[in-house]
């Protein structure tokens, strides 16, 4: 339905008044034309560089490297004078935003045009961290998007945990080491960046990159906690000492009390601190109880999301209470399936399979109600 | 405030002034490095070509090969590695193994690592006896 239709349709029925209507369709048609003469200009744009772009690549074995390097510190020193001219000027944010963005994947075009052309012959996580780390100051300080604040909070909790863990593998065979730095860095690193980006003057200077800081962290903590129940189906028998993951988990506990008594969280920054804490505990178990069984997988999962969806309760985040009831709801199917996966070989199995699917999407909907209730 | 502009001016030029001074440096290096035509040979069929390189051993033993005085051949650059144009990498593998032509590059070296450019068959650039060569399976193909 056009939108003239869908506002005929709401005056009818008395949501806007036929005032308001007015309005809107006059507003549309005024940042109508706008749109189409964006889209014009980009379209044409985006054909300048593909032409380009198709030119330098039929060309490429001809073109002189010191031409090539040349480009592309003028493409790269041009974006640059874009994101410092903008950055203060409030109508440019978009521009600016893009500017910046590509800027920050031209360097790390430029770093691999500069390992070919002097035949560097590195790694691509060499290229990989020095990019992020020359690159990291100007993201921090210059971007106000959230997706280039949570691309790089992404990339941060992706790239720096790998890379610690395989510095430590490259420079020690003593398997002790090399479990107490996993744990330091699988618990450390998202309660650090929580902290990082609940710090004060860091959430004043730089709201959005401190947000995408707190968000990220808390995504990456309850996925890779939940990854790791993976271990009770193959865990690993190195002769690391028991103590270890009992040692870690005892940190866990103390740095929450720690960070507890400090007076200055609101309600909701201490519940987030549980949950991280929560997550660093159940990172240790598996490395406690070392057996091999589907069961305890099972169990390790559900009791984090039941603990998870607790702390989201408390702190009434009803949609993330209702994450926490489906999650579980879909690793008690798995779970069926791998306990009674062969009963899917004959007619009957498929029925009970579907009877308990719906048993449990019909319970899992009567619970997410029933605290959706209790919270109000 | 001064202090302030110069730290976020800093931070946005951090990757230019990194990247130019590394490209400097290697230009230095690349230019000033002695320079030395060296025969060249397959050293692995599976990865010889690998992307858009060829990837190459130096055969310092071969006469026909310039090399430092004095120096023992262990000290020298064993592997390399030369970017080449789409669609040419097959062939001239192919060709390469068939050893009937001498493969030579330029190779400037720095210690245990070569730049390596200016592939030549039998002396000449590459591309010519390359043609040569295509022609000459086409018309066998037929």
């Amino acid at each position: 339905m056009s939108l003239n239709g869908k506002l005929q349709k709401w005056v009818d029925a008395g949501l806007i008044s036929s005032d308001q209507q007015t309005r809107i369709l006059a507003h549309e048609a005024d940042h109508s034309g706008d749109r189409w003469k964006h889209g014009i200009v980009f379209a044409g744009l985006f054909s300048i560089l593909l032409g380009v772009a198709l030119i330098v690549a039929a060309n490429w074995q001809d073109i002189s490297w010191q031409l090539k390097l040349a480009a592309h510190f003028a493409v790269n020193g041009v974006l640059i004078w874009l994101v410092w001219q903008w950055r203060n000027d409030a109508l440019k944010n978009k521009h600016r935003e893009v500017a910046l963005f590509i800027l920050w994947g031209l360097t790390l075009t430029l770093i691999a045009l500069i390992g070919q052309v002097f035949q560097l012959g590195g790694h691509a996580l060499d290229a990989v961290r020095v990019w992020f780390w020359i690159t990291t100051p100007m993201v921090l300080l210059f971007t106000n998007n959230a997706f280039t604040a949570r691309l790089w909070s992404l990339v941060f909790v992706c790239y720096v945990p790998f890379d610690i863990l395989k510095q430590i593998e490259d420079l020690t065979q003593n398997d002790n080491l090399r479990l107490a730095i996993a744990f330091e860095t699988a618990i450390g690193i998202p309660l650090l960046m929580w902290l990082a980006g609940s710090w004060p003057r860091f959430v004043a200077a730089r709201p959005v990159m401190a947000g995408a800081l707190r968000e990220v962290a808390v995504f990456m903590a309850t996925v890779c906690t939940s990854a790791l129940s993976i271990i009770y189906y193959a865990p690993s028998f190195d002769p690391f000492s028991p103590l270890i993951p009992i040692f870690y988990a005892l940190a866990v506990i103390v740095i929450r009390f720690l960070l507890q008594s400090l007076p200055r969280w609101t309600g909701e920054e201490r519940d987030t601190i549980d949950l991280l804490c929560l997550c660093g505990l159940f990172i240790c178990l598996p490395f406690v109880v070392m057996v091999e069984s589907g069961l305890m997988a099972m169990v390790h999962f559900i009791a984090l999301w039941l603990l998870a969806g607790t702390i989201w309760q408390n702190a009434q985040h009803n949609r993330l209470v209702s994450l926490a009831v489906t999650i579980i709801t879909l690793r008690l199917f798995a779970g069926f399936i791998e306990l009674f996966g062969s009963m899917m070989m004959s007619g009957l199995g498929f029925i009970v399979g579907g009877i308990v699917l719906i048993g449990l999407v019909i319970g899992a909907r009567k619970l997410d109600k029933r605290l959706k209730e209790g919270s109000a | 405030m001064m202090g302030r502009k110069l730290v976020y001016l800093a931070a946005l030029l951090l990757p230019l002034v990194f990247l130019g001074a590394e490209a400097a440096r290697h230009a230095w290096h690349r230019t000033s490095a002695p320079q030395y035509t060296v025969v060249i040979d397959g050293y692995d069929p599976r990865d010889l070509v690998y992307g858009e390189y060829l990837q190459f051993r130096y055969v310092w033993e071969d006469p026909k090969s310039q090399k430092p005085d004095g120096v023992d051949i262990r000290d020298l650059p064993g592997i390399g590695r030369i970017y080449l144009p789409e669609g040419h990498a097959w062939d001239l593998q192919e060709m390469m193994f068939g050893r009937k032509n001498t493969f030579t590059v330029n190779a400037r070296l720095m210690g245990k690592k070569a730049y390596a450019d200016n592939l030549q068959i039998d002396g000449k650039s590459w591309q010519e006896p390359l043609d040569a060569w295509r022609r000459n399976r086409d018309n066998q193909t037929e």
